[in-house]
């Protein structure tokens, strides 16, 4: 009876939590303008990033059907392109060109593409809510988060605004397991889709602050744009 | 002499030693591994615990010598070879240095390096006015603008007898004298075949390519070419995204069917990192290989290798010498624990990781790592430095026959493995 009496108490709680990691998520994505979100067809982005070696430019386009195309071009030093042409990714930088599987496949399209992050429920495999706590000051609420490849995200979300205070990213990749912590410092917002306008990554105790300087809707991209690059066709 | 125009500049500062300086002096050391280290705990040492053991030791300390004797032994506890104090008497050899030979962009159209204390040219331009006027590998140096060759190499000596990477930055310094105003004149007593003769040379504009890399200007030189027995020739001297471009092009041309390949990373200071993942990537076949790890504060992160479309096959040897540093440590030694090359040459500087020098209270300054890199078999390379798998320095014989002694066994070493594998086939 002890037993029964234990396991009704894990479940109701394992219900009580996904309950409340649900509504917080919902809360989140409409407040990031889920529903404007719908009628977003192509994105693009540009924006500078600062970094301890320098400056870099930053150019995204995205279109749905998971096509996505990011180019950062450290000026006089390097670029890199990574991409998605709605099937397969790949990154061409200065270690060489490559397609790009499982957590960093997932990273590339999360991280790059504002509107694909709102159908979080196609995103997440596993979201538990872990409680209300201060962060600098705050008041947060910290929802645990696991992608079908297994990337954790820790996600801290203002428990007035409901928007993206901090993530703490740990994915698995070539160069090992990264943690990254990104901070949502500014949103802007078009047509009533909020997107991070200024954001710190920090990675192997480097920092890269990224402001998006433009955010279209909508703009024609064709489909060419996210052709693979032809030693990965 | 850029560059040691800003040694000068950091160590100007003149050390009287009081006693506070010598506390305060101490006490930055001290700080500096507790809050910047990497990974303090793991190295099982009790730093509070070596604070209080040598501050009263400091605090008895008469003279900045011995503050520098105990900060080394104060480091020394922590088993790594990653840090440096160096005496402020390194400025007072590279001031002298640097009146006589004021530098400037013009080059002198060859490579030097010291053999056994001696100035021996051991690379020539010879489309260079020096190489016109009949200079080249083996021609020894015996004075420049009227200084001998041992002066300078004593004052050399004396500037890096406390760096870490005293043979890396004696080979820059070295080559950076004979620096000068384009178009100007250096005035030189040189012997080569035991003749002895003066002669002037025109420095000639550097064949670099001028470039901005976070900030700080650098020359880009990168040459290649096949040399006789068909065998592949590359050098470049710093790591930067175009060594990606360059290299590519090379090797789906001229170098294409060439029968081995020869890198040649002496001299070469490193640069970007990551581009030592890009010349593996066009060495190696095989994937899910690294280079490495590289350990921070902020963690650790690998140096994969991405093999790319169309990389060279064939047999590959590294050139490498006390001035191969960083980036080009990391390829040497990833590449030879993959056991895709052949190592020749002398000890690279073991001055693989990023690292700070920062003055010190007393004039002096300290030199610390703030990552940690250990190749895939786990060498730790910081203050050691890769060993060639066949050690061929520059030496008095192979000067007197004109040649440079790693580059033939390299070339040695290829044309057996091309034999071997015609043979077998």
């Amino acid at each position: 009876m002890k037993v029964c009496k234990l396991l009704w108490l894990l479940l109701a709680c394992t219900f009580a939590s996904a309950q409340n990691a649900d509504e917080i998520m919902d809360k989140w994505s409409k407040a990031m303008g889920v529903d404007a979100a719908a009628k977003v067809k192509t994105i693009y982005m540009k924006g500078s990033m600062t970094m301890p070696m320098g400056a870099a430019t930053n150019e995204t386009f995205i279109k749905e059907g998971g096509k996505v195309l990011v180019h950062n071009k450290i000026a006089n030093m390097m670029e890199q392109t990574m991409g998605c042409d709605g099937t397969d990714c790949y990154s061409n930088d200065p270690m060489g060109v490559r397609l790009l599987g499982g957590q960093e496949k997932e990273s590339l399209l999360m991280q790059n593409d504002p509107s694909s992050q709102l159908d979080w429920r196609k995103m997440y495999s596993k979201v538990e809510y872990k409680g209300e706590v201060n962060l600098d000051g705050r008041k947060v609420h910290h929802v645990y988060m696991e992608t079908e490849a297994g990337m954790i995200t820790d996600s801290y979300i203002d428990a007035q605004t409901f928007l993206m205070v901090k993530q703490r990213i740990v994915a698995e990749t070539p160069m090992g397991t990264v943690p990254m912590e990104i901070t949502y410092k500014e949103f802007g917002e078009t047509e009533g889709f909020k997107y991070p306008k200024t954001m710190t990554a920090s990675m192997m105790n480097m920092q890269i602050e990224t402001v998006v300087e433009s955010f279209e809707i909508n703009v024609p991209i064709p489909d060419s744009k996210f052709d693979l690059p032809a030693g990965l066709k | 002499m850029k560059q040691l125009a800003i040694i000068v500049g950091l160590v100007c500062f003149t050390a009287f030693g009081g006693e506070n300086e010598r506390m305060a002096t101490f006490q930055q050391v001290w700080e500096t591994i507790r809050d910047k280290h990497w990974d303090l705990t793991g190295t099982g040492v009790d730093w509070d615990k070596v604070y209080q053991t040598y501050k009263p030791k400091v605090a008895a300390a008469d003279s900045n010598t011995e503050l520098r004797k105990l900060l080394k032994e104060m480091l020394g506890e922590l088993g790594q070879s990653h840090f440096g104090i160096i005496g402020s008497e390194s400025s007072k050899a590279l001031s002298e240095l640097s009146t006589v030979f004021p530098g400037g962009r013009g080059v002198p159209g060859f490579e030097l390096a010291l053999v056994e204390d001696r100035v021996f040219i051991v690379k020539i331009d010879l489309e260079s006015d020096a190489g016109r006027k009949g200079l080249g590998i083996g021609t020894e140096i015996l004075e420049a603008e009227d200084k001998d060759a041992e002066w300078m190499v004593t004052r050399i000596k004396e500037a890096y007898k406390d760096n870490k990477n005293r043979e890396m930055y004696q080979k820059q310094t070295l080559n950076e004298l004979f620096g000068g105003s384009v178009g100007s004149k250096l005035s030189l007593k040189v012997r080569t075949d035991d003749k002895e003769r003066d002669l002037d040379i025109k420095l000639g504009e550097p064949r670099a390519v001028p470039k901005q890399v976070f900030g700080l200007s650098m020359n880009y030189e990168y040459k290649s070419r096949v040399l006789d027995g068909n065998l592949g020739y590359i050098s470049f001297n710093v790591f930067l995204a175009d060594v990606g471009r360059d290299f590519q092009k090379d090797l789906s041309t001229h170098l294409k069917e060439t029968e081995g390949l020869i890198i040649d990373l002496r001299g070469n200071p490193g640069g970007l990192a990551i581009m030592a993942n890009n010349v593996a990537g066009r060495l190696v076949s095989e994937t899910g290989k690294s280079l490495g790890s590289m350990t921070n504060q902020g963690g650790t992160m690998k140096f994969p290798v991405f093999p790319q479309p169309g990389n060279y096959k064939k047999p590959v040897a590294l050139l490498i010498d006390g001035g191969s540093a960083s980036t080009s440590e990391i390829l040497a030694q990833g590449l030879q624990d993959l056991g895709r090359v052949r190592l020749f040459g002398t000890n690279s500087a073991g001055a693989a990781l990023p690292s700070v020098v920062v003055d010190l209270p007393n004039g002096d300054q300290f030199q610390y790592a703030v990552a940690d890199y250990v190749s895939t078999n786990g060498h730790h390379l910081e203050g050691i430095g890769v060993a060639p798998d066949e050690k061929t320095p520059h030496t008095l014989e192979s000067m007197a026959r004109g040649e440079d002694a790693a580059l033939e066994a390299a070339k040695a070493w290829i044309k057996k493995k091309a034999g071997a594998k015609s043979e077998s086939m």
